[in-house]
């Protein structure tokens, strides 16, 4: 399973990764929308863990690229920072499959991911 | 009774004159009748005597009736007169009536009925023209009186006929307007002076607005004549209605006040200038006191470092001989100082927490010397009953009483010197003492006691020549007294001595109520100065000098910095114990640089630091305190002052983990707990170190994003930051770390510009700089 990362925190960045190959996902991380965009049309993920908060192409941005213009339905886990629910909230209207706010437990995520791939 | 008219008759013909006399007396009027012949005779009459009614033939020899009543009403002359004509005279007749007869009767009518109706016609016509005349007077009066009103208050008066549009100016309207005084009155005119289309709309808006409301209305506005000159005017405008309730007329007065407003900007002028003088001389005194005191405390101290050293007879002498004048010479430095802060209304009366009886030792100690040198006895009592724990300013009740018994020692020859301070009353927090100085000494006139409290007086000018000082000493003792609310009483008498008192209130010292008085301070040794590092950050090549000598008597060597830069740099290549700072340095100043030092330095941020600094005020006191200073001495300072100091902060440090609240030992504790990262890395010791080393890495930056952001109050920027640094501190378990940063988030919410949240930030910092500090040991460990 192809999990891909956008987060620009590092130490969150590394976190998420350490954990998730040690369930035992493939997973391939970067630091913003851009790139992230890039990689979905590459390497075709299973489920796409992004950031809100990222520069020049956020999470959001990343939403609605894959879910509204691309027309993929590849399940995407949206992470935020306490204070942007409205954005949130705008997220799910564009089609993200699910939210976890920071800070977080790695467990939780992992029970996140799992829960959206066994629907897919 | 009725008071009889005074008639006469003027009538050449006697048989005329005897018929008016006759009709006169028998219709029952009450009159004196007199009469003329002539008009010469006539005219002689009415100037010596008062008439009321005047019979008047036509015909006389030496002039016409018509022409004679015309002179007579030419001369002022308006007593009524009845003109006598012949029958059939009508034109006659009118032409005497236009000529000013009140009326006529033809000859034939002269009966007592004719007679008495024309007298009383007559009265009445005259009654009622002299009373419009008085009308008339008065009008004109009164008008006049109006005019000379609004001339002198420069008001004018307009008036606006809404139903014929008819505008009537007051004389002042064309004065304040300097409009031509033909010139037809218009709204329209007006409106044309005023200076800008603001103050044309001022107007109208009022205008329609009184309309509306028929109201009444005040407002101001400047206007610009034809000639140029610009006005200022107040302008009342009123509207009145009909009975209909209709408005029908507009009124409306405009008052010149030019003048006032010119007044008002002098006024103001004035004001910021004195405000401005205020301002000078502050700056003038604060940089006077520095000025002064650096050059003093050089040359006292060296004075003391060469008493200090190796030398004969003579050189002590002389060196002693500067010691005193310097002595002296601060004293009056001070004095003057005070003075001129007195006099700017400066003087700050403080409220610290002081004991009686210490300050009163040092005082005692202080004069004993030249008490000892003169053969005269330096005696003090203090009431045990008096608390010893009072509130009140004891830099100023030293001040005082070295005053007091300075002059008392000075002015005694033999004998003896005492202060006494006795408890007049007390209550549950205050208690009343009195304190009196007095003295066997040569004592003063009566007709001197009042003056020598006068600034720059002394008792005479031999006194002066005889004892010296500035002469302020009194006037500046008062002065405190008075500032403090109390009074100075002076009993003297010449050849005996004098008796100086003053009774003083203080508040009791709750706190220590109950406590064992201070214990005097052993005389400290410089022993605990081995092995410490001393760094001063001083820019005055002279302190440096001194500061190095003094230290050298201690055997010890001490680091000298010149200003923020070398120091900071001295402090992050060596290991300082504790650091002297001068205050006063120009670029970076002590407190700023303080700031930096507890800020920026890591581990270093804590170092105990002692202020210098040349102003003595508890205002200055804090604000070193608050900026992150542990102590303070003040300019010139005493060198075992110094020691004390140095002692009292060099031993704070190292007895860190004494007994002394939650705070200290979580302080004593290590910050960073690795329980939950050891978890989550489930024994990946690789990852604990990258997570360590991308904590090094990245978080200096991310903290120094947030210092700044916090102090150019960016709220979004800082918010974002701490957010971010909240998941790598919760990773690495810095509880302390935590808190702060969840407090920081709440006021950025609550309160964004206020003080908690700037302080916190400030917290999270040097709870991170100390992070970092305790990643080093930690880091190094695990690569074991």
């Amino acid at each position: 399973m192809k999990i891909l990362i956008a987060e620009d925190d590092e130490m969150l960045l590394k976190t998420m990764e350490f954990k998730l190959k040690r369930e035992g996902f493939n997973v391939i991380s970067c630091a913003n929308g851009e790139e992230a965009i890039a990689i979905v049309t590459a390497e075709n993920p299973d489920i796409i863990i992004t950031d809100i908060m990222m520069p020049i192409v956020n999470g959001l941005d990343i939403v609605r690229a894959i879910k509204v213009e691309m027309k993929l339905e590849i399940p995407i886990i949206v992470l935020s920072a306490m204070g942007l629910e409205k954005t949130v909230l705008e997220a799910f209207e564009l089609g993200a499959d699910d939210f976890i706010t920071k800070p977080f437990s790695p467990n939780e995520l992992i029970v996140r991911v799992k829960r959206l791939l066994v629907k897919a | 009774m009725a008071i009889a008219l005074n008639i006469l008759i003027i009538d050449d013909d006697k048989v005329d004159s005897i018929t008016i006399i006759r009709s006169i007396s028998k219709s029952g009027i009450i009159a004196d009748v007199e009469t003329a012949f002539s008009a010469k005779e006539a005219i002689e009459k009415i100037k010596s005597s008062q008439y009321d009614l005047i019979f008047l033939d036509y015909l006389m020899p030496d002039s016409d009736g018509i022409s004679f009543l015309k002179k007579l009403r030419a001369i002022d002359i308006d007593i009524p007169v009845i003109f006598v004509t012949s029958q059939g005279d009508e034109k006659v007749a009118s032409q005497a009536i236009l000529g000013g007869a009140s009326d006529y009767i033809p000859k034939s009518l002269l009966t007592p009925d004719g007679v008495s109706q024309s007298i009383r016609n007559a009265l009445k016509l005259h009654e009622s023209l002299v009373h419009r005349k008085k009308t008339e007077l008065a009008l004109r009066i009164n008008a006049n009186r109006l005019l000379e009103a609004q001339k002198l208050a420069k008001i004018g008066f307009w008036e606006l006929n809404l139903i014929d549009e008819e505008v009537f100016f007051s004389e002042q309207v064309y004065a304040i307007f300097e409009i031509d005084k033909r010139s037809i009155p218009s709204l329209a005119l007006l409106k044309s002076r005023l200076v800008n289309s603001d103050s044309v709309k001022l107007f109208e808006d009022n205008l329609n607005l009184i309309l509306k409301n028929n109201s009444e209305v005040k407002f101001s506005h400047s206007l610009t004549t034809k000639r140029g000159t610009v006005r200022y005017i107040n302008e009342y405008i009123k509207c009145l209605n009909d009975e209909h309730n209709k408005p029908f007329k507009i009124l409306g007065t405009i008052q010149d006040i030019t003048d006032q407003k010119h007044i008002e900007r002098e006024l103001i002028k004035a004001k910021e200038l004195a405000e401005q003088s205020v301002r000078v001389k502050e700056q003038f005194l604060t940089n006077m006191s520095h000025e002064i005191r650096t050059p003093m405390n050089g040359i006292i101290g060296f004075a003391r470092i060469l008493e200090g050293t190796n030398l004969n007879i003579d050189q002590e002498q002389s060196v002693k001989a500067i010691k005193r004048a310097g002595k002296n010479l601060m004293v009056m430095i001070n004095d003057i100082l005070d003075f001129s802060k007195i006099e700017a209304d400066k003087m700050v009366i403080e409220e610290v927490k002081f004991s009686l009886s210490k300050n009163i030792k040092t005082v005692i100690e202080l004069l004993s010397t030249i008490a000892k040198e003169k053969n005269v006895k330096l005696l003090y009592k203090i009431d045990p009953k008096i608390d010893d724990f009072l509130i009140g300013d004891p830099t100023r009740l030293s001040q005082i009483l070295i005053n007091l018994l300075g002059n008392a020692l000075k002015f005694t020859e033999e004998g003896q010197v005492e202060l006494i301070i006795s408890l007049d009353k007390e209550s549950e927090t205050d208690v009343f003492i009195t304190f009196t100085v007095t003295d066997t000494g040569i004592g003063i006139p009566q007709n001197k006691i009042d003056s020598i409290f006068e600034s720059f007086n002394q008792a005479s000018n031999e006194t002066t020549r005889k004892f010296g000082g500035t002469g302020l000493g009194l006037t500046i003792t008062r002065k405190l007294i008075e500032l403090q609310g109390s009074k100075i009483n002076v009993k003297s008498a010449v050849g005996k001595g004098s008796e100086f008192s003053f009774p003083m209130q203080y508040a009791k010292d709750q706190s220590r109520i109950g406590n064992v008085p201070i214990v005097e301070n052993k005389q400290l040794t410089p022993d605990f100065l081995k092995g410490i590092k001393i760094l001063m950050v001083e820019d005055n090549d002279l302190n440096q000098l001194l500061a190095i000598k003094v230290f050298k008597k201690w055997e010890k060597e001490i680091d000298i910095a010149e200003n923020g830069k070398i120091a900071i740099d001295k402090i992050e290549k060596n290991d300082y114990d504790i650091i002297l700072m001068d205050i006063q340095m120009p670029e970076m100043d002590g407190i700023e640089l303080t700031k930096y030092i507890r800020n920026n330095m890591g581990a270093k941020a804590n170092i105990p630091i002692i202020a210098l600094t040349a102003h003595a005020t508890l205002i200055e006191e804090t604000r070193c305190l608050e900026n992150g200073m542990n102590d303070y001495l003040s300019k010139p300072y005493h060198f075992n002052a110094l020691l004390e100091k140095l002692y009292k902060n060099l031993m704070k440090t190292n007895t860190n983990d004494a007994a002394d609240g939650a705070t200290k030992e979580s302080k004593d504790e290590k910050l960073i707990d690795l329980t939950y990262l050891t978890d989550f890395a489930d024994g990946d010791v690789d990852f604990i170190d990258q997570m360590i080393e991308l904590f090094r890495k990245n978080s200096p930056i991310a903290l120094k994003i947030i210092v700044e952001s916090n102090e150019a109050d960016d709220l979004i920027i800082l918010k974002n930051e701490v957010h971010k640094l909240k998941s790598s501190i919760n990773l690495l378990g810095v509880v302390s770390a935590l808190k702060s940063i969840e407090i920081i988030e709440a006021e950025i919410t609550t309160d964004p510009f206020g003080q908690k949240r700037k302080d916190e930030v400030l917290h999270l910092n040097e709870i991170c700089q100390s992070v970092f500090t305790e990643l080093e040991s930690i880091h190094t460990v695990s690569k074991i």
